[in-house]
């Protein structure tokens, strides 16, 4: 156990420290398709600490709700960390159902956020609060039915056990199918989660059109920067989630000989270990690389159609579950 | 999938693998094809859904490849990911560009229809039986789907154009039916129905740009007011 857990909180230690990395490969990739040079890939970690240093400004109409969604996105989205696992081996915590602890992580932050928007009292913020709710009650279902799929598939009720675990006797050729469709229909589904282009623009300044922005448009400071980190922290859960979909054959168990007679690690256990997390860690990066793509090659979705995404995307979640059901 | 054991054990594992990888593909294009709203987009989604198609009797050949069968792929690559895109393209630039019209059945509901006839086919295939070819197995539910796809769009969008795109994708939808049978010289057989199709797809490029230049539209709702 002792020799899994240094790892484990690695990985953890690697996805809290990376994490802003992912909007700076977004907005670099739409530089360059713009033909421009874009901001330094470590532009979120340079604001981050400019928004540390600032004093926070409070509207006089606020209460304590207000201050609540930086700290609940941030300890929401280590909590999720926490249960999701990161290269060949398990999550630090792992029990029966921990992938329901997943999307309830998400529902919390999420829930925290609104309130503070409604708590401003602001229309425009109550716009985009009423936004942010009407497109999670989409959402959500869809996650879970996405995760509930694939507990069945691998025969597995951990999220450690899903994508590091062995693939079981229900688990046939068409496997690449019904990862592939699952993976699609997750990175739909990230789209809109992290608001993204085409569901909603993360850069975008006109209050009519905006969902998440417009949420914390009050907000400064400190407050400010842990709620740009808890988004950053819930894209890299989204694509870390994608890539140990799309890598289960690649890491889902370490070679024979990876650990000494003692339960100490060999040479060859921590270099596939290194491996593993070296390929999840690329699968994250080109996620990243893929909807800055997106973000360049189309453009914003009308607001009545967004809801088509998730239509889409629970469309190709029902594909992949026919796919290992038929 | 029905039959996939025995469709697989037909091919070498990489082969199977690929196939898997290609069918979900396809399918997935279709459901795309059905929430497409912009018609760039559309003919973007035909061109990769013809470089994967063309890309198939490769795979489904499970003997040694000779100059013959790759220079037939190279040919449906050709037509299926160049020629025909390149034709809707020439289409779409030469019209006047129009706002995104509503279909008669939207786009939303037109992706439950698309998955629902893939369920149907699904349970079509499990009707069949056991058949003589076992790749046939394989591929009917996809290729059933995709056809079902492309008779979707033609009843389901408004415009020329995008009646256009359901005429290519069922058109695909034939063409992968096709492909387990058309090994050796039945190949040809496909390769003229493609010849036929590519003919149609000019032809019909042609009519679209003179329905709009009679029409100023490309509204199919306007047909109505032609008189005998």
């Amino acid at each position: 156990m002792s020799a899994h857990l240094l790892p484990s909180l690695c990985g953890l230690l690697l996805s809290l420290a990376l994490a802003p990395l992912l909007p700076g490969v977004i907005n670099r990739v739409k530089a360059k398709m713009g033909g421009r040079q874009g901001r330094p890939l470590l532009q979120l970690y340079f604001d981050l600490a400019k928004l540390m240093r600032k004093a926070p400004v409070y509207p006089y109409a606020s209460s304590a709700f207000f201050r609540l969604p930086g700290p609940a996105g941030v300890a929401s989205g280590i909590t999720a960390l926490l249960v999701l696992p990161f290269g060949a081996l398990g999550a630090l915590v792992s029990f029966p159902g921990d992938f329901l602890l997943l999307a309830g992580c998400f529902a919390l932050a999420r829930f925290c956020l609104i309130l503070a928007a409604l708590d401003t009292g602001s229309a425009f913020e109550g716009m985009g609060a009423t936004r942010e709710a009407l497109f999670s009650a989409l959402a959500e279902p869809l996650f879970l039915f996405c995760l509930l799929i694939l507990s069945y598939h691998m025969q597995r009720f951990t999220l450690s056990g899903m994508l590091t675990g062995g693939l079981t006797p229900l688990a046939s050729h068409a496997d690449w199918v019904f990862y592939l469709m699952l993976a699609c229909s997750l990175f739909l589904l990230l789209l809109p989660e992290n608001s993204r282009i085409p569901a909603d623009d993360p850069n975008t300044h006109l209050e009519l059109t905006m969902i998440h922005e417009v949420m914390i448009l009050d907000h400064s400071g400190p407050d400010l920067a842990l709620l740009e980190y808890a988004s950053a922290l819930k894209l890299w859960i989204f694509s870390l989630l994608i890539a140990g979909i799309l890598l289960p054959a690649g890491i889902e168990r370490l070679p024979a000989g990876s650990f000494d007679a003692a339960g100490s690690w060999t040479a060859q256990g921590i270099s596939a270990l290194f491996a593993s997390m070296g390929l999840n860690l690329l699968a994250v990066l080109c996620i990243a690389v893929l909807v800055g793509l997106v973000e360049s090659l189309m453009a914003r979705f009308r607001m009545e159609r967004v809801p088509q995404i998730f239509t889409l995307a629970g469309a190709i979640a029902c594909l992949a579950a026919l796919s290992v059901w038929s | 999938m029905p039959d996939i054991a025995l469709a697989t054990a037909a091919l070498s594992g990489l082969n199977a693998d690929g196939l898997q990888v290609i069918l979900g593909l396809i399918v997935i294009s279709d459901m795309c094809l059905l929430a497409a709203e912009r018609q760039r987009f559309s003919i973007r989604l035909i061109a990769l859904q013809g470089a994967i198609l063309g890309l198939l009797p490769l795979l489904v050949h499970s003997g040694e490849k000779d100059a013959r069968l790759i220079a037939i792929t190279a040919l449906f690559f050709l037509i299926k990911a160049a020629l025909l895109p390149l034709v809707l393209r020439r289409t779409y630039k030469k019209l006047p560009p129009q706002p995104p019209s509503r279909p008669y059945l939207g786009h939303s509901l037109s992706v439950l229809a698309g998955l629902g006839g893939f369920v149907f086919s699904l349970w079509l295939g499990s009707r069949l039986g056991d058949t003589a070819n076992p790749l046939f197995s394989l591929f009917f539910a996809p290729a059933f789907a995709t056809i079902f796809a492309g008779l979707l769009l033609i009843v389901a969008r408004r415009r020329a154009l995008s009646q256009m795109f359901g005429y290519l994708v069922m058109e695909n939808g034939i063409y992968l039916l096709g492909v387990p049978m058309a090994q050796h010289d039945a190949i040809w057989l496909e390769l003229s129905v493609l010849l036929d199709i590519m003919v149609a797809a000019f032809v019909m490029g042609i009519a679209v740009r003179h329905i709009h230049l009679a029409f100023h539209s490309m509204d199919v709702d306007h047909f109505a007011c032609i008189k005998d």
